[in-house]
């Protein structure tokens, strides 16, 4: 009996120094929570306006999933190596992960890999060059931007069902080594070439490929004049039409240049700051004619208003480019969902730290086609103008 | 017990979800309210009095707009076709906005008696070349009647309020709170503010807007997408808005959790306190007890060599060492016994021995044979009674004990006989007194001292020598004395004679003064016996020392049984 007795105490000991240390761990551990994520935000110019909605987007999923957000200051990056090393640091510096918008596509699966190994990594707006076997260890979270090309170009036709055979057309982007870019230029030609347009040149706006730089400080493949060269007279560019930006002024005198050497009708940007760059040109031109300055040709109807010298279409978020949009500086804006592109890169950010052995999934983010008229119809408000302070 | 402090901490949290969506929709109210004012201020106070042909509005407009732009976006008058009036801040009317199209517009003119609040919007109706921001403001528009030169005009007076003061009154009750939050729709359920507004429109997040639209005021409880929670639903007056908080019931738990965690944590601290307490007195006190019983019972059984259980406590200790103690104690008087039950048996022996002492009776009959030969024929028949008498008290029927008459009559015949052996060597000295005759003794204990004092002391004197006998009494004591002038016993010899010593020689009877001192120690105890003085050359005392025990047949008896020894 006394055996009996003693191993019933023994049990009952057990039980109760088990319950203890459960329901201790459960109160230390329980009010602790989850762990709180520390996400670093890479991206160019990291203060400029157009990021607002994506921050805003990124923010928000921020505070539904118990992490901080860290946006970078930044400033232009030179090339991708530039980018690549500002993640680095802030991955040394304890960042759980990354979110970031890469400024070149090209020669990118080495660092990916390597970043991908160190910390959680999400891609927004361009995918990249990767290995095949590191797929699932990063994600990218996109609108279709070959589609987005094709917007771009039927927002043109729509305007000029007769045809476009009389009508010049320009094209101007910022960078042309992000595979967006190249994917937007796709889905442009793609359209354009039904009507059997094409563009009579493309200024590319980013001052990397400048001549007075010495040579190798940018590796070869990055060089936007080699392979984007290739690229773009792939579509009938001539190579004295590719204008790559060598000047030290800034953007606009480069357009005013070309456009007073070779006028266009139809210009179109493909991302955010060449739109910008193209309605303030515009703006420019209105300036001009109401200063009755003869820099440019103008065309005025019977009541001697300017009838529309450039029609400009493009690819943009920011405010700037919005409010361009309302004042008829710009005819139709393609806007990708910036705010669900933050959000969803936080939350599947999130999600692979919670979740290490399960893969990470690319996600679309769609798009809309927005002109003047349709910028305060009440859904667009809402996509268009966030709330968020 | 758990559950009435979780409905009682429920009752808590909803009491104070409604204190504090009844306060925040007092502010709402309060706004509201001034904001009224002022478009009622600006038409009865302004508008109604002017001429519009005539007179200008601006000065007026901007003075009240000044007073309130913290809260204000716009103020603007237009008419009835959507030309701008007036307007503070000043600004130009934007061609494409299509004022006649806007909700607001329309709104005041379908009843044109009311005040009418909009949804948040984007503010659509100026140009500025170089402001590019853009506001979002919720539009209170009423219809107004305008007097242009008597011509009645309609028109429209919109209030856009800056949405960001509700936002922020909103905010600020929401941070309070972790996961219970407030939001605010109009009667038919449209939002007008809500902390995840942004991921509503994006299709991320859902709320039942409809349902909670359909609520009067009050407390619910509901279920949505899986999750129970409470509502509280409080309607904002004049707008028909309503301000809605909602708390996860999970919220609760958190709380309930943690706190039934702890009870738990509190609850098994204090079995195991317990249990260690228990066993804590268990190791100390019962099962030293236990073990205590035990070798008791052990002892008991008759493991003399058994040993107690020491231990447990200093009370239990105490026990056992105690009771250890007493063991020994008896057994060392086991021991004890053992050994005098042995003594006894042996003097016992010898004095049986010294009854029958075969030289001394073949002597005395040698002696009676060459008497009768030499014709003595009356000291023949002297020593033969003598002799008679000596053996008739050495038997005493077998006793032990018996009146020290019989033991005095037997010492005296003895030296009778020894006198006439020794041909009167010596001289016999008799001083008894006559009170202690009537005491009791062990049997043989005088004579073989008188053999001592013949053949130690005065048998190798040629002449004059004397032996005493005395007995006296004194008090309790009787004191026999055999005293002799002898050679005296060598100082060597004299400790070792109450020994059992080799160097003692034993001579004669064989019995021993040792003999006899233990008998009378025996029977009597220690603090009797034998006491020897001696001189050499001079004599030799031995006094018997006897407690005084008169002959009656109970003493006899008592004597005989165990003696006083253990009295």
């Amino acid at each position: 009996m006394n055996k009996n007795r003693h191993l019933f105490f023994i049990g009952v000991t057990i039980l109760l120094v088990l319950g203890i240390i459960v329901s201790a761990y459960s109160l230390v551990g329980g009010s602790s929570e989850d762990d709180v994520y520390n996400i670093s935000v890479v991206v160019e110019n990291s203060q400029s306006e157009k990021w607002t909605s994506f921050i805003a987007g990124a923010e928000s999923a921020a505070a539904d999933y118990n992490a901080i957000i860290d946006l970078v200051t930044t400033s232009e990056f030179e090339n991708g190596d530039d980018e690549f090393s500002v993640i680095d640091d802030q991955i040394i510096n304890g960042a759980n992960a990354v979110v970031t918008e890469l400024v070149s596509s090209e020669g990118t699966a080495e660092s990916i890999k390597d970043i991908s190994g160190k910390a959680v990594l999400a891609l927004t707006g361009t995918d990249a060059q990767t290995d095949v076997d590191i797929e699932g260890k990063f994600a990218t979270i996109a609108p279709d931007n070959y589609q987005i090309g094709r917007a771009l170009g039927n927002e043109v036709l729509l305007r000029h069902q007769t045809g476009l055979s009389e009508k010049r057309i320009g094209i101007i982007c910022n960078r042309i080594t992000t595979n967006a870019a190249k994917e937007r230029l796709n889905g442009l030609f793609d359209v354009l070439r039904v009507k059997k347009a094409t563009a009579v040149w493309c200024i590319i706006l980013d001052k990397k490929a400048d001549a007075d730089k010495e040579p190798g400080n940018y590796e070869e493949s990055e060089n936007s004049g080699q392979t984007g060269r290739d690229f773009l007279q792939s579509f009938g560019l001539s190579g004295e039409n590719i204008i790559e930006n060598t000047l030290p002024e800034e953007n606009g005198y480069l357009v005013k240049e070309t456009y007073k050497e070779k006028p266009v009708d139809i210009l179109v940007a493909l991302d955010d700051e060449s739109l910008q760059t193209s309605a303030e040109f515009f703006a420019e031109i209105e300036n001009a004619f109401k200063t009755k300055s003869t820099a440019y040709k103008y065309e005025t109807d019977k009541d001697g208003k300017l009838i529309r010298p450039i029609e400009i279409y493009g690819e943009g978020t920011s405010l700037r480019n919005i409010s361009y949009l309302d004042r008829g500086k710009i005819v139709s804006m393609i806007v990708p969902n910036e705010f669900r592109m933050g959000y969803v890169a936080v939350e599947k950010a999130v999600a692979k730290l919670e979740h290490k052995l399960s893969p990470m999934e690319d996600e679309t983010v769609e798009y809309r086609v927005i002109n003047q008229e349709s910028v305060f119809k009440d859904d667009n408000q809402k996509y268009l103008f966030t709330t968020m302070q | 017990m758990y559950q009435r402090f979780e409905g009682r901490s429920r009752q808590m949290m909803t009491d104070n979800s409604l204190l504090m969506l009844s306060r925040t929709t007092d502010s709402i109210e309060d706004y509201l309210r001034r904001m009224r004012r002022i478009s009622d201020a600006m038409y009865y106070d302004i508008i109604k009095d002017m001429d519009f042909e005539s007179e200008d509005l601006s000065s007026e407009i901007n003075l009240l707009y000044e007073a309130n732009k913290d809260n204000l976006v716009s103020f603007a008058l237009f008419a009835s076709n959507g030309d701008l009036i007036s307007a503070a801040p000043i600004a130009l009317q934007k061609e494409m906005a299509n004022v006649t199209e806007q909700n607001w517009f329309t709104t005041a003119f379908n009843k044109m008696e009311n005040l009418h609040f909009s949804t948040p919007h984007v503010q659509n109706l100026f140009m500025d070349e170089t402001d590019y921001r853009y506001h979002w403001v919720i539009s209170l528009s009423r219809a107004v009647d305008l007097n242009y030169g008597g011509k009645p005009r309609m028109g429209v007076l919109l209030v856009d309020m800056n949405y960001e003061t509700i936002q922020q009154m909103l905010e600020g009750v929401n941070q309070a709170n972790s996961s219970q939050y407030v939001y605010l729709i109009t009667g038919n359920g449209q939002l007008i503010y809500h902390p995840k507004a942004e991921q509503i429109s994006l299709g991320i997040h859902d709320e039942n807007f409809a349902q909670a639209a359909g609520y009067d005021d009050g407390v619910y409880e509901e279920s949505f997408e899986g999750e129970k929670r409470i509502v509280v639903v409080d309607t904002v007056s004049y707008t028909g808005w309503k301000l809605v908080s909602v708390t996860p019931v999970r919220n609760f738990y958190l709380g309930m959790k943690s706190t039934r965690y702890f009870v738990i944590l509190v609850a098994a601290l204090t079995g195991l306190a317990m249990i260690i307490m228990n066993q804590l007195v268990t190791w100390r006190v019962t099962e030293p007890l236990l073990k205590l019983n035990e070798s008791i019972k052990n002892m008991e059984a008759g493991n003399s060599d058994s040993a107690i259980y020491i231990g447990g406590t200093y009370e239990v200790e105490h026990l056992g060492k105690t009771l250890q103690r007493s063991l020994d104690e008896i057994n060392r008087l086991m021991k004890d016994i053992v050994i005098e039950q042995e003594e006894k048996r042996k003097s016992e022996l010898d004095a049986l021995q010294s009854q029958i002492n075969p030289h001394f009776l073949y002597n005395t009959l040698d002696s009676i044979v060459w008497m009768i030969e030499g014709e003595h024929y009356e000291e023949a028949v002297f020593m033969i009674t003598q002799l008679a008498s000596l053996f008739r008290v050495s038997l005493s029927k077998g006793r032990t004990i018996i009146p020290i008459e019989d033991e005095l009559r037997h010492a005296e015949n003895y030296m009778n006989i020894q006198k006439v052996r020794f041909k009167n060597a010596f001289v016999m000295n008799y001083e008894i007194d006559p009170e202690i005759k009537g005491c009791l003794t062990v049997k043989l204990i005088v004579q073989p001292i008188l053999e001592n004092a013949i053949y130690y002391g005065v048998k190798n004197m040629d002449e004059d020598g004397e032996i005493t006998l005395k007995g006296y009494r004194k008090d309790d004591d009787i004191f026999i004395e055999v005293i002799d002038n002898g050679y005296g016993i060598p100082s060597e010899k004299l400790p070792y004679l109450l020994t059992e010593d080799k160097r003692a020689s034993k001579n004669g009877s064989g019995v021993g003064l040792i003999n006899v001192h233990k008998r009378i120690q025996l029977r009597f105890g220690d603090s009797y016996g034998l006491h020897i003085e001696s001189e050499p050359d001079e004599g030799t005392k031995v006094t018997i020392h006897l407690p005084a025990i008169p002959a009656t047949e109970e003493n006899r008896e008592m004597l005989e049984k165990g003696g006083l020894r253990y009295e």
